[in-house]
C-alpha cells in the first residue's frame, strides 16, 4: 500500500506520451492501472516514472473503420460493455468483457493493459487471438500493425518495441455464419481467477461446413496458443458433438507447458485445457450455427 | 426464516427483530475503527518480516535506516530481548519452555514473523526504511506438515523443548475396547485432514498506542477482542501491572477469534511508544495479516477405528489427532481441550479414544478461528458417519437419525461430563431437508446421472458449545488458575436520569448495543431508543472481569446475563426509592416509559429525571433509611465447578447450539467444478433475543464455511513458503459463490441460561461438514472414492473422481464373525 | 509539456466539499482520502484491489480507490459513503434498506458495499439476483454470507424510484 517514491507525468497527447515514453530512462505507461498499481504497492516492479495515458481522449474511441471495429487502447471494460457497435458486430466480447473482475475494476481497467499486461489469467489475449484481432502500435517515428499471434510473445512481455505505445486494436466484424466461443476455467470461485481459457470463432459456409476456424487455448504456454492441427481437421467440415469431442480427447498436448503454482497444478492444467478449449469451440459452432438459421 | 418456538414469549422487546442502534453510524462512515483513531504527534511504525520460514538470524544492521529521513528510532529482536520478558506459556514443560518475544531473538520460525520494528515521521518514510535494514540470515531446514513435525528426526523449531510437541494427552472414555469387541463391524480409516484456513475478517488488525510517563500507563487504542488476555501476557512481558494497560476498543470490523493474540504486535508498539516518546500508530496490511496474524488450526487425524453394529449404530471412535500450531502456541494449547466440549458431536456413541498431540511448525501462530477447535473433531465425526454410510452403503439421513441424540434424552450427559442442554437434532435435520428439497433432489440425483453432471445431497450436524468453562483449561495444565467463566455489567441513571449501560464485550457485528438495550427496556419498561450502550472494551471506563470480550460463542448469555442482573438490581433501586417518595408500597410501583408510577393511581408518579436528582444532586430529601446509589453492577456468573483433571472429565460449556445444515451440490464431472444448488442451515439457539441478528450469525458462518470447503486455504510450500499470503492467492469467497441459503430456526430455551439463550455464532464449520458429504454423496455414484480432506477445490473433486478404482482407498471394513 | 513530477498540488471535490492540498505522486487515493482528508469512513481491507472497501465514486463511477493515485484524481468529484445520507442526516433509500434487512454486522465493508450498491442501481434499477451478485462482487464481506446483502438490494430493485 505504500509505493516507492515515484514521479508523474500527464501528457496532453499520446504524441506526448510517446516522447515522455522515450525521453525517459525507467517509465511506464499508466492506463487503468488495475495490475501495475499492484505491481507497485508490492514494490515488486515498476517503474520510476509513470506517465499517465488514462484520460487521453485518443485513445478512448470505439469506431467503424472498414470491416472492422477500431477500439482505443484506452477504452474500460466498461466501456466495451456499452458500445452498441461492439454488442452489434463482436457480441461475445462483451460477454468475455463481463466475465473480467467486477465493476470497479471494468471501471478503470483498460483493453491496452490487459492485452500489454499479457498475464495468462487475462481474458482478452486468447479471445483476440481466436478472432484475428490486429494491434495498432505507434512508435516515435512510425505506427505499425501487429497480428494477435505475433503480438502477445511470452509471459508479459508483447511484441511492442521499447519507446512504442499500444494506441488501438482492430477487430474484425463478425461474419454472417460466424460465431465466437469463450470458455474458461476459474479456481477460487466463478470468475476469480483463470487457469486455462479456449476462445474459438469459426465461420460457417452455406452448407453449415466449416469455412474458416480458430482454436486457441491459453494457461498452457508462455502465450496464447493456436490449435492449428484442431483447426485444420475441422475446416470442411460439419462437426457432430461426439465428432467435437473425440478429436479434443486425442488433443495432442505436447506442445503445453503449464506452469504449476498455488492456483493449480501443471498436470490439472493439462487436464482441463483441452475440455475448456473444446467448450469453446463448442459454443462458437453454436452460436455460428443459430447465426445461419436466422 | 421460519421460526418454531416451544415456549411463548412474555417480553415486550426481547424476541424482536428491533432496528440495530449500531446500524447508523456505520452505514454513514461514522463509525470508530482501530485505524480511525488520530493523535497530535503520532508516528508509524513498519515491521520487517522473516522472508524465510525457519533461519538463523546471523546480523541485524539498522545502522543506515536510522539515519533515514523521518526515521525516529527502529527496534530488533536483540534489544526486545533486553526489554521484554518472554510472554507466558499456557502449556506444561516441555512446551512451556518456548521463548516467545514481539519480534524474532535470534531465529525466525516463520514466513511474515516480525524481525525488525521501524518508527518514522510518516508510514511512507518508515516503510522506504525497512530497505535500508541488512539482516543475515542462516536458512534452516523447515518443518511444514505435522506429521513431520513429531519424527524423532525433525529439525527443532524451539531447541530447548526437545521436540516440537507442545502438549500431548490422551483422552479415553467409556471402554472403546469393549465397543470394538461388541460391533459388528470395524470400520478403519487411514487419515482425514482438516484444512489450514482462516475466516479472516476484512478490517486488518491496527493500533495506535501511547504512553504516559506520568502514570506509566499504556493506552492501546485498538482491535484486540479479548483484551484481559492480552493484558494477562502484556503486564508480566513488559514488567508492569497489567492496570497500567488500558485498552480502548470501539467498532471491530470482524475478529472471528483471529484478533484475540494481537498482543504480540501491541507490545511492539508498547515498547516503541515508552522508546521515542511518541504515539505509535500500527497500520496492518492484508499481506502483513494473513502472513503473521493468525491462522485456524489445521488438525490430521490418523488411524481412526470405528466400532458399528450391522443397523448402522456407531459404538465409538478411536484416532489419533496431530494439530498444528504453527510456529509459537501463544492462545494454544487450550484447542488441545476445547474439542472436548463436543467429544461425541450430536450423537450417542459414549466410547471415545483420542490421542491428541499438538505441535509447533514453520508456520503462521494459529489463534482462535470461528469454530474454533470443535470444528476440526466435529468434522472428523461427521467424515466418520458419511464414510461409514457409504461403505456399508446405508442411508446417510437414517444413519445420523439412528446415531443423534433424541430430544427426549435432553438434558444429556456426554461421555466426558458435559452437559448438552437442550436441541432438537431429528426435527432439525427434517426441517433442513425440506427446505432443500430432498425428495426432489433425490430423484433428480438418478436423472441427472449420465449428462456430465453429478448431483450430490449432504449434511452437516454440528454444534456451537457455548459459555466456555475456563477450568478445562487446567486439564491440559494443572497448575494454571483459571475455572469459571463470567461477565460484567454495569447498568445506571446518569446525573439527568440517562439510562446507561456498559459491557466488557468487544462486539464485532453481533448487535450487542442492540439486544443488551432490549433487555435492559423490558426490565425498566423503557424503549430500547431510551438505553445508551456504551460499546467496546474501556478498562477506564466500562466495568471488565478477567473473561471479558467477544468470543466463544458467549454474549447471549454471560454477557446479557450480566446486563439483566444488573437492570434488576437497578430496577429494584428505582421502585424501592420511587415508593418512598411516592408513599408507597414497592409492590405498587411500576416502571414505565422512564416514569415510576403507582399501579392504579398513575398520577402519583415520578420520571427518572427526578430519582436520579434526589440521588445525585438533591440528596437531603433522600428518604434517610434507603441506601440506593442507582449505579448497579452485576456479575454473571454460570454454574461451574472444576473439572476432574485426572480423568478429563467435567462439565466445560453451559449451552449447545445445533446447527444442522443440508445441501445440493453439482459436481462437473469433467473438471470437478462444484456448485452449490441448495442451502438450508436449521438452527437452534435456544431462546432468540433477536432473531434477525441470530439469522445473521448464521448466515455469516455458513458464508465462511462455504468459502473454507471449496475455495480458502493457507498454503505453504517445503522451506516454509507462504503461498497465499493476499486476497489474490486467499481466495475469500464472494457474492457469486454464496448461495441464497435457507434458514429456519427451532427455539429449545436452554435450562441453563438465565434467559434461555444459548451462545451463539461460530457455526461450528457445518458448511465443511455439509459439502464434503454431498460430495461424498457424489462419489458414492462414481469413482467411491473417499472424501478426506475438508478443502475441496474442483482439482482435489477432479482428482476423487478420477481415482483409480485399484488406487488404496484410505478404508477398510472388517467383519467379525457373529 | 509539463515536466514529470513528485508531488504536485491537486483540487478534488470530495462529498461536495473541494479541497485543494499536495500529494505525493505515490499516494494512493485511499490514502490521501482517509490520511490526509481524514475521511475515515472509506476504508481499506486489503492490499491487492480485492477486497472493495474503499470503493468511492469518482466521477460518477464506482472504483476501488485503493487501485488509484491520488493525483489522478485532481478535478475529480468524489463521493465517498460519508456523502451518502440526505443533507438532514436521515439515511438514503440504500443505506435505510441496509438497515431494514440487516445488512450490516461489524460495519467495515458496509461503506465500500455501499458504494456498489449506489453504482449498480444507477446503472440499473432493478436488477436480477445474479446481476446484483456480480454488481458487488468486488465487495468481500466476512460477516453476512453477503444474503442480507443481496436482499437488501433486491428490495430496493423491486421499489419504482431508487435514487432520488
Amino acid at each position: 500500500m505504500l509505493l516507492r517514491e515515484l514521479e508523474y507525468v500527464k501528457p496532453d497527447s499520446v504524441d506526448e506520451a510517446l516522447e515522455w515514453l522515450g525521453r525517459l530512462s525507467d517509465a511506464g505507461l499508466l492506463a487503468g492501472g488495475q495490475s501495475l498499481i499492484n505491481v507497485l504497492k508490492m514494490r515488486i516492479g515498476g517503474y520510476q516514472t509513470l506517465i499517465d495515458i488514462s484520460k487521453l481522449e485518443d485513445l478512448k474511441r470505439i469506431e467503424m473503420v472498414g470491416q472492422g471495429i477500431r477500439i482505443g487502447a484506452g477504452v474500460t471494460y466498461d466501456e466495451l460493455l456499452h458500445s452498441p457497435a461492439i454488442s452489434l458486430y463482436r457480441p461475445l466480447l462483451q460477454e468475455v468483457a463481463l466475465r473480467i473482475a467486477d465493476p470497479q475494476v471494468r471501471n478503470r481497467g483498460t483493453v491496452g493493459g490487459n492485452c500489454c499486461y499479457n498475464d495468462p489469467t487475462c481474458h482478452l489475449p486468447p479471445y483476440l487471438t481466436a478472432i484475428g484481432a490486429t494491434f495498432e502500435a505507434r512508435g516515435p517515428k512510425a505506427t505499425r500493425m501487429i497480428l494477435a499471434r505475433d503480438f502477445f510473445v511470452s509471459y508479459y512481455q508483447t511484441a511492442l518495441a521499447p519507446g512504442e505505445m499500444l494506441v488501438g486494436v482492430y477487430v474484425p466484424i463478425a461474419k454472417r455464419g460466424s460465431g465466437d466461443g469463450f470458455r474458461a476455467m476459474s479456481v477460487g470461485g466463478t470468475d476469480v481467477l483463470n487457469i486455462v481459457a479456449g476462445a474459438s470463432t469459426v465461420t460457417l459456409k452455406e452448407d453449415g461446413t466449416i469455412g474458416d476456424v480458430a482454436v486457441v487455448v491459453t494457461g498452457v504456454a508462455e502465450h496464447p496458443l493456436r490449435l492449428d492441427g484442431v483447426e485444420s481437421q475441422l475446416v470442411g467440415s460439419s462437426p457432430e458433438p461426439s465428432d467435437v469431442r473425440s478429436l479434443f480427447s486425442a488433443l495432442d498436448t505436447a506442445r503445453f507447458d503449464p506452469v504449476d503454482d498455488v492456483h493449480a497444478s501443471a498436470e490439472y492444467r493439462l487436464k482441463m485445457a483441452p475440455i475448456f478449449v473444446r467448450r469453446a469451440l463448442e459454443q462458437a459452432l453454436d452460436n455460428a450455427r443459430r447465426g445461419l438459421r436466422d | 426464516m421460519s421460526t418454531t418456538v416451544t415456549k411463548p414469549r412474555t417480553a415486550l422487546w426481547s424476541g424482536q427483530s428491533i432496528p440495530r442502534k449500531e446500524d447508523e453510524r456505520l452505514l454513514k462512515g461514522q463509525g470508530r475503527f482501530a485505524d480511525d483513531i488520530r493523535r497530535h504527534h503520532e508516528a508509524y511504525v513498519h515491521l520487517l518480516r522473516s522472508p524465510y520460514g525457519h533461519a538463523r538470524i546471523l546480523s541485524v544492521d539498522v545502522s543506515a535506516a536510522e539515519m533515514a529521513p523521518g526515521v525516529i528510532t527502529t527496534l530488533t529482536g536483540r534489544e526486545v530481548h533486553a526489554l521484554q520478558k518472554p510472554f507466558i506459556e499456557i502449556a506444561p514443560a516441555p512446551g512451556g519452555a518456548i521463548e516467545d518475544y514481539c519480534l524474532a531473538v535470534d531465529k525466525v520460525r516463520f514466513m511474515g514473523e516480525p524481525v525488525v520494528a521501524i518508527l518514522a515521521e510518516t508510514a511512507e518514510m518508515a516503510r522506504d526504511a525497512a530497505d535500508l535494514v541488512q539482516i543475515d540470515y542462516e536458512p534452516l531446514e523447515a518443518v511444514v506438515q505435522a506429521e513431520d513435525a513429531v519424527r524423532e528426526d525433525a529439525p527443532r523449531l524451539h531447541e530447548q523443548v526437545g521436540s516440537n510437541v507442545v502438549w500431548h494427552g490422551v483422552y479415553d472414555y467409556g471402554s472403546i475396547d469393549a465397543a470394538k469387541q461388541a460391533a459388528d463391524r470395524i470400520v478403519k480409516i487411514d487419515r482425514l485432514h482438516f484444512h489450514r484456513f482462516t475466516s479472516t475478517p476484512i478490517e486488518c488488525n491496527a493500533g495506535l498506542v501511547e504512553y504516559d510517563p506520568g502514570s506509566g500507563e499504556y493506552t492501546f487504542w485498538c482491535n484486540n477482542t479479548m483484551p484481559q488476555f492480552a493484558a494477562m501476557f502484556m503486564g508480566p512481558a513488559l514488567d508492569i501491572p497489567t492496570d497500567r494497560l488500558h485498552f480502548v476498543t470501539q467498532d471491530i470490523g470482524g475478529s472471528f477469534g483471529n484478533k484475540i493474540t494481537t498482543y504480540i504486535y501491541l507490545t511492539i508498539c508498547a515498547i516503541l511508544a515508552k522508546k521515542s516518546g511518541r504515539p505509535v500508530r500500527w497500520t496492518e496490511f492484508r499481506t502483513d495479516h494473513i502472513l503473521g496474524g493468525s491462522h485456524g488450526n489445521e488438525r490430521t487425524f490418523l488411524d481412526i477405528v470405528v466400532p458399528v453394529l450391522n443397523d448402522g449404530t456407531i459404538l465409538g471412535i478411536e484416532a489419533r489427532a496431530i494439530d498444528d500450531a504453527g510456529a509459537y502456541p501463544r492462545y494454544e494449547p487450550l484447542g488441545a481441550v476445547i474439542w472436548s466440549q463436543v467429544v461425541s458431536g450430536v450423537y450417542q456413541f459414549r466410547n471415545v479414544k483420542v490421542d491428541y498431540t499438538q505441535v509447533v511448525t514453520n508456520k503462521c501462530p494459529v489463534g482462535p478461528n470461528r469454530g474454533y477447535s470443535r470444528m476440526q473433531h466435529l468434522w472428523m465425526v461427521e467424515r466418520i458417519i458419511d464414510i461409514v454410510a457409504h461403505e456399508l452403503n446405508l442411508d446417510a439421513v437414517a444413519i445420523r437419525k439412528k446415531n443423534y441424540i433424541k430430544p427426549e434424552q435432553m438434558p444429556y450427559e456426554t461421555p466426558n461430563g458435559c452437559v448438552y442442554d437442550s436441541g432438537d437434532y431429528p426435527g432439525s435435520l427434517d426441517a433442513a431437508l425440506k427446505l432443500i428439497r430432498y425428495e426432489y433432489w433425490q430423484d433428480r440425483k438418478q436423472s441427472t446421472r449420465g449428462s456430465g453432471k453429478l448431483i450430490g445431497i449432504g449434511i452437516g450436524s454440528t454444534l456451537d458449545s457455548g459459555t466456555n468453562n475456563f477450568g478445562q483449561a487446567r486439564i491440559i495444565n494443572p497448575d494454571l488458575p483459571f475455572s469459571g467463566n463470567g461477565e460484567v455489567s454495569n447498568v445506571k441513571l446518569d446525573l439527568y436520569g440517562e439510562v446507561v449501560v456498559t459491557i466488557g464485550t468487544t462486539p464485532q457485528g453481533q448487535g450487542h448495543e442492540t439486544t443488551a438495550a432490549q433487555v435492559v427496556a423490558d426490565i425498566l419498561g423503557l424503549n430500547p431508543d431510551q438505553v445508551r450502550v456504551l460499546v467496546g472494551h474501556d478498562n477506564r471506563r466500562n466495568v471488565y472481569t478477567g473473561f471479558s470480550g467477544t468470543y466463544a460463542s458467549q454474549f447471549a448469555v454471560t454477557g446479557l446475563g450480566a446486563v439483566r442482573g444488573a437492570s434488576l438490581k437497578l430496577k429494584e433501586e428505582l421502585v424501592t426509592l420511587a415508593a418512598a417518595l411516592l408513599e408507597a408500597d414497592p409492590d405498587e410501583v411500576m416502571l414505565r416509559g422512564g416514569t415510576a408510577l403507582v399501579d392504579g393511581d398513575e398520577g402519583r408518579s415520578i420520571p427518572f429525571i427526578g430519582l436520579a436528582n434526589i440521588v445525585f444532586a438533591n440528596n437531603a430529601m433522600m428518604p434517610p433509611s434507603l441506601d440506593v446509589s442507582l449505579n448497579c453492577t452485576y456479575t454473571y456468573r454460570p454454574p461451574f465447578q472444576l473439572p476432574d483433571v485426572e480423568r478429563k472429565q467435567g462439565n466445560l460449556t453451559l449451552t449447545y447450539a445445533s446447527q444442522i445444515h443440508a445441501c445440493v451440490v453439482e459436481v462437473d464431472e469433467e473438471t470437478g467444478e462444484t456448485k452449490i444448488l441448495e442451502y438450508a442451515c436449521v438452527d437452534d439457539s435456544g431462546a432468540l433475543i433477536h432473531p434477525k441478528i441470530v439469522e445473521g450469525q448464521v448466515h455469516g458462518a455458513a458464508g465462511l464455511g462455504i468459502g473454507a470447503a471449496l475455495y480458502e486455504s493457507l498454503d505453504y510450500d517445503a522451506e516454509g513458503q507462504m503461498l497465499s499470503p493476499n486476497f489474490f492467492a486467499y481466495k475469500a469467497v464472494t457474492a457469486l459463490d454464496v448461495p441464497m441459503m435457507k434458514t429456519a430456526a427451532i427455539e429449545s430455551p436452554s435450562p441453563f441460561s438465565p434467559n434461555g439463550a444459548k451462545g451463539m455464532g461460530e457455526g461450528g464449520g457445518a458448511p465443511l461438514h455439509a459439502v464434503c458429504s454431498a460430495l461424498q454423496d457424489v462419489m458414492h455414484q462414481s469413482s467411491r472414492a473417499l472424501v478426506v480432506d475438508s478443502f475441496n477445490p474442483s482439482e482435489r473433486v477432479y482428482r476423487l473422481l478420477h481415482q483409480d478404482e485399484h488406487a488404496p482407498r484410505g478404508v477398510q471394513v472388517i467383519s467379525k464373525p457373529s | 509539456m509539463t515536466e514529470p513530477v513528485k508531488s504536485k498540488r491537486i483540487t478534488v471535490t470530495v462529498d461536495g466539499t473541494e479541497y485543494t492540498r499536495t500529494v505525493e505522486a505515490r499516494t494512493l487515493l485511499v490514502r490521501f482520502i482517509r490520511e490526509e482528508l481524514d475521511h475515515t469512513g472509506t476504508h481499506f481491507g486489503c492490499d491487492t484491489g480485492h477486497c472493495g472497501s474503499c470503493s468511492v465514486l469518482v466521477d460518477g463511477k464506482v472504483v476501488k480507490s485503493c487501485m488509484m493515485l491520488a493525483i489522478q484524481a485532481d478535478q475529480a468529484q468524489i463521493t465517498t459513503v460519508q456523502g451518502l445520507a440526505f443533507q438532514d442526516g436521515s439515511l438514503d433509500p440504500i443505506q435505510q434498506a441496509f438497515s431494514d434487512h440487516h445488512a450490516v454486522q461489524c460495519g467495515f465493508c458496509t461503506p465500500g458495499m455501499l458504494m456498489a450498491t449506489e453504482y449498480l442501481l444507477s446503472q440499473n434499477p432493478h436488477p436480477t439476483e445474479e446481476e446484483i451478485r456480480r454488481g458487488i462482487k468486488g465487495n468481500l464481506c466476512r460477516c453476512t454470507g453477503y444474503v442480507n446483502i443481496v436482499r437488501a438490494i433486491q428490495a430496493l430493485g423491486a421499489q419504482e424510484e431508487v435514487i432520488s
